[in-house]
């Protein structure tokens, strides 16, 4: 009987803690949805750059693929630390296109390309906060997984931690773009 | 820059705390009502009874118990009240959201008005995972912001004009991110409520203000005369009731119980129950703002900007005209001119700013200066000191 009430006990608290694991891992993966609807977004974006700056800068062919190298890999990538890489990647080859771009005068003065520039840089923003809202939870998740004794709870139903989305240390500084009005001292 | 393992855990303690304290605030505020209920439950009692008895006389020629009907009529009385009581309560409660925002005299905000406003909020609600609230405008020149509503999934957050031409970019990201952040942990669920209450209880008060504030704009001399003159047979026949009531006490205790009690009744309206309301608004403790503040610095990683707009909104001028004190709390800083005796509301300016110099090493002495100075040549020119 004593028996029978512990075993139900301990039950109930995994039932609980597993649970609790589930609903948190769920959290961070909807995170990672918001994140990747932002990524999208940029992703549709900087064709439209590419080719705006085309028009302008013809022989600047092997820049051209290596955003497009860029832009596909990141579509491709399934997990956030390669979809990190990947999007650093793209950072860079945006920030190059815009370097690019500041040799033109006509082009920097082009209506088309003045609200792609405001366009991309809040959507830079908004990978930013996407990201930090999903490390948030990713952070949240993989703390409830390293404690005592769902930690124990974790390794028999197989949760495995979920990695960051970093921004890597050329991307910190990468928002150079600035708004049209306003600072951008973030 | 990765937030600390202990923000999450802090911020559902919070919102438990805020649960509680709603649903505390609310009891209490039944509690303050019930003189009103007491009021009612000798209305009621005398109607069933006499009720009872009429119907009595109908059926059976008046052979009733008097003293049973009067009981009966009592405690049937005693529910009813209690019930308007407790419907009052949360009729309030349910319509507070609202409610508030009326009280603020803010409206939709417009679309040319959305551009950065509208931008701000929809990149800080990504970074916190809140549903968008929705936005509002107060037309005025004064700096201030406040949020109300009871659930995070309808929400409001109001920004006076004055804000949106005074403050740039990340400085208006900042203020909003606060707001944003006691939308998240319920706060604004507490003040909201809060504000209903207080406004309720403060009825009284205000009707009488109404009343008496156009004869003291006409010219103050003439506000005191008028005062004076309705205040002094009030007073003395007052006094006079009273002693009667209390001499009454040694011949028929009974009734002199119900007479004092009548007479104590206005003074629980105007004087108790507002006391009530502000000791109510008093118990918000202003740690919470500083818990605010520190949760929107989370979001947007830039106290520098917080700390920038505080300064600039509050040597700008926070008082929007017509806003009423019993919805000053929900402000992101205090509109009231006058410094308050009873409970302040909000902590000062001061310790906000040093609070977000040591999340921020590069605030400088100087940088607080520009902010001032830019604020105060802003709240010049629009002249916002006058507003009210």
């Amino acid at each position: 009987m004593t028996y029978a009430i512990l075993v139900l006990v301990i039950a109930v608290a995994v039932g609980i803690d597993y649970n609790r694991l589930t609903r948190s891992r769920e959290r961070a993966k909807e995170a990672w949805s918001g994140v990747e609807v932002q990524l999208e977004r940029r992703a549709k974006l900087v064709p439209n750059l590419v080719a705006t700056v085309k028009a302008y800068a013809v022989h600047e062919r092997s820049l051209f693929e290596e955003v497009a190298r860029a832009r596909s890999a990141l579509r491709a990538a399934a997990r956030a630390d390669e979809a990190a890489v990947a999007n650093g990647e793209l950072t860079r080859g945006v920030q190059r296109l815009l370097a690019l771009a500041e040799q033109y005068p006509e082009l920097r003065a082009a209506e088309s390309f003045l609200s792609l520039q405001a366009d991309l840089a809040d959507t830079e923003e908004k990978i930013a906060y996407a990201r930090q809202f999903f490390n948030r939870n990713v952070l949240d998740y993989d703390t409830r997984l390293r404690r005592f004794p769902t930690l124990l709870i974790g390794r028999l139903f197989g949760f495995r931690p979920l990695p960051f989305f970093e921004a890597d240390a050329d991307q910190a500084s990468a928002v150079s773009v600035r708004w049209s009005n306003g600072d951008d001292s973030a | 820059m990765r937030p600390s393992p202990e923000a999450p855990l802090l911020e559902y303690d919070r919102i438990a705390e805020n649960r509680r304290w709603t649903w505390m605030i609310l009891v209490v505020f039944a509690v303050l009502l019930l003189p009103a209920a007491v009021y009612l439950n000798e209305l009621f009692t005398a109607y069933f009874a006499f009720g009872t008895m009429f119907a009595g006389t109908l059926t059976e020629g008046g052979e009733l118990d008097p003293q049973a009907t009067i009981a009966r009529g009592r405690l049937v009385g005693l529910v009813i009240a209690l019930g308007v009581v407790a419907l009052v309560a949360w009729i309030k409660f349910r319509l507070a959201g609202r409610s508030v925002i009326r009280m603020v005299n803010a409206r939709p905000v417009l679309t040319t008005e959305r551009a950065s406003y509208g931008r701000a909020v929809e990149n800080l609600c990504i970074g916190s995972g809140l549903p968008e609230p929705d936005l509002y405008v107060i037309d005025s020149r004064a700096a201030n912001a406040c949020s109300a509503g009871l659930k995070p999934d309808a929400a409001s957050i109001a920004v006076t004009t004055g804000l949106l031409e005074l403050l740039e970019y990340r400085e208006l990201e900042a203020v909003l991110a606060q707001e944003l952040a006691q939308i998240g942990n319920l706060d604004t669920r507490l003040k909201t409520t809060v504000a209903a209450i207080v406004t309720t209880l403060w009825l009284p008060l205000r009707i009488v203000g109404t009343v008496f504030r156009p004869l003291f704009r006409i010219h103050r001399l003439i506000g005191w005369m008028v005062v004076v003159w309705l205040a002094t047979p009030l007073v003395l026949g007052y006094a006079f009731a009273l002693s009667l009531g209390l001499e009454m006490l040694r011949e028929d205790p009974a009734f002199a119980v119900v007479f004092i009690g009548a007479l104590l009744l206005p003074v629980y309206a105007f004087v108790g129950a507002p006391l009530g309301g502000s000791v109510i608004r008093a118990a918000l403790s202003q740690e919470r703002e500083f818990l605010a503040d520190a949760e929107a610095v989370l979001l947007t990683r830039n106290p520098a900007a917080l700390a920038r707009a505080l300064i600039k909104m509050s040597a700008a001028g926070t008082r929007p005209a017509g806003i009423r004190d019993s919805v000053s709390h929900l402000f992101i800083l205090d509109p009231a001119l006058r410094s308050r005796r009873l409970g302040p509301t909000h902590p000062r300016l001061e310790d906000r700013v040093s609070a977000l110099m040591r999340m921020d090493s590069s605030i400088s002495l100087e940088m607080v200066e520009q902010a001032r100075a830019a604020g105060g040549a802003f709240g010049k020119n629009s002249g916002a000191w006058l507003a009210s």
